[in-house]
């Protein structure tokens, strides 16, 4: 009997597990109900309820490339998120606090249109509309808005877009824009310098106040503004273990840089971690693409993931003369890379972590695991030979 | 006695198993941080001087303000930024358009405002 019913719940936990692993690596943009009750439950303390959901399809295979979810508190309109199904970026590419969603106002503008094609004001050639609208061809959401905007009018009704800016006064910029009171906490506790009063205890790894560091835009095949931490953030660790006495055997790895350069070695590293220069990156791709790229340079590298992320745990290996990759994210989904190679402490409590950042090429500080951000995990890395 | 360890070991594993799974593939990415404003379809990322003065340069004057916060670059439109604040005044002069400053207390840590510079190049 014992053994029927350890079986059994073995049977269960191993149905438990499987479904948890599957849950957990699922992609998250393909639970939209899921993320947009968790980003509601987060934001309004549960006090707020999806209202509606608007699918986004692509106009050309007719394929979901996106979900606007609205919600509302006590029935009031309480603003919206827009969900992208694109890949390697966050779900989550926008969203507000109040009001109504953009799509709200767009059907306010399809109206108009409407209005306008049944007096014979505009164009009704879809392509010539949409080949026109080269305002919006850099904005591919935005674009399918109008594409799904003329969808739903039953395909028949579209406007030049000089005419359609005639028609409604204004762009859908203009009154996108009336409805973005939109906030972030993620920059919040990012410092040039803190500024305490009181006496602290410093940490610093070898070269963290020598090392020129490595910025995100300075990148090659970079556009400005796009998020390439991650590899940035690895191409900043070897160059401190390439250029500073960081190897536990003495000296420092000369070999480790690709050609001795910094932008070939970062090529490398987004090469093997198999990311665009365009696009961040997961933290456990890398830290096994940091690994694989030591390795190929003739190298050996371990990581430990800190648990807890405890504060003694960062004191710990920046005392060891370790840098350490530190993830960090809000709670609005932005995210971030970035490197610790010391830290601040002070004796009122005070603690802040010393870290290139990826913005400028010294380093600047952040608030140990600050109330602004809701991920703060560290992952020591050793190089050496 | 043997018999009972066993399984109650296998649940154990199981369990403690699934929970470091989820542990473990829950730590993911996000839509990277970087400070940037978007102006007359140009974008500016945050200098990586750090370059801030508390007296806006002479010629300088407001072009706009940040009218909304992005979290993508490449969707944003002119007005919305990353890591400033709505309402924060933006400046330029037409002598040097690959910059403009922001009054913005971004990086500050005690909420001080002065004129921070963001490049285009």
């Amino acid at each position: 009997m014992t053994k029927r019913i350890c079986s059994l719940l073995l049977t269960l936990c191993l149905i438990f597990s499987l479904s948890t692993f599957a849950f957990a690596t699922n992609g998250a943009h393909k639970t939209v109900d899921y993320i947009a009750q968790d980003w509601i439950d987060t934001q309004f303390s549960g006090d707020a309820e999806v209202s509606d959901t608007i699918v986004l399809r692509s106009d050309n295979s007719d394929e979901v490339v996106g979900y606007i979810v609205s919600f509302t508190k006590q029935s009031v309109p309480a603003g919206y998120i827009v969900l992208s199904c694109e890949d390697g970026e966050h779900p989550i590419i926008e969203f507000a606090l109040e009001g109504q969603s953009v799509y709200h106002y767009l059907e306010q503008q399809l109206d108009v249109i409407n209005s306008a094609a049944s007096s014979g004001m505009v164009s009704s050639d879809s392509n010539e509309f949409l080949s026109s609208a080269t305002t919006f061809e850099e904005n591919v959401l935005y674009t399918d808005f109008i594409r799904y905007a003329i969808k739903i009018s039953n395909g028949t009704q579209s406007a030049l877009l000089d005419q359609f800016a005639q028609i409604t006064s204004c762009s859908e910029l203009d009154v996108m824009t009336d409805t973005a009171p939109m906030s972030d906490t993620f920059f919040d506790d990012y410092i040039d310098l803190p500024n305490e009063s009181g006496s602290k205890t410093v940490g610093n790894i070898t070269g963290a106040n020598d090392i020129r560091a490595l910025v995100m835009g300075d990148m090659p095949n970079v556009t400005p503004g796009e998020g390439n931490c991650g590899p940035t953030s690895l191409a900043n660790t070897v160059k401190l273990y390439a250029e500073f006495s960081l190897n536990d055997n003495g000296g420092s790895l000369s070999n480790l840089k690709v050609n001795d350069s910094d932008a070939e070695t970062y090529e490398r590293l987004v090469e093997i971690s198999g990311y665009s220069c365009g696009n961040a990156a997961s933290m456990s791709t890398l830290v096994s693409s940091i690994k694989s790229f030591a390795v190929e340079r003739g190298y050996s590298c371990t990581t430990t993931n800190y648990l807890l992320d405890l504060w003694s745990d960062f004191k710990r290996d920046v005392t060891a003369d370790k840098p350490i990759l530190l993830y960090t994210s809000s709670s609005a989904g932005t995210a971030h890379a970035q490197v610790v190679v010391g830290f601040w402490e002070y004796t009122n409590g005070g603690k802040y972590v010393k870290i290139l950042s990826g913005w400028t090429s010294y380093p600047t500080f952040l608030k140990f695991k600050p109330s602004s951000l809701n991920n703060f995990n560290g992952y020591c890395v050793a190089i050496s030979d | 006695m043997k018999k009972k360890i066993v399984p109650v070991g296998f649940f154990v594993l199981i369990v403690v198993l699934g929970a470091l799974i989820l542990f473990v593939t829950n730590r993911h990415s996000g839509t990277s941080a970087i400070p940037f404003v978007k102006v007359n379809d140009v974008i500016y990322v945050y200098d990586s001087t750090g370059y801030k003065v508390e007296e806006l340069p002479e010629t300088y004057s407001v072009i706009g303000e940040v009218i909304g916060n992005a979290a993508s670059a490449s969707k944003a439109q002119n007005g919305y930024a990353s890591g400033l604040k709505v309402g924060e005044k933006i400046y330029q002069t037409s002598v040097k358009t690959d910059e403009v400053f922001v009054y913005t207390s971004l990086f500050s840590g005690d909420g001080t405002y002065r004129y921070v510079k963001f490049t285009s190049e």
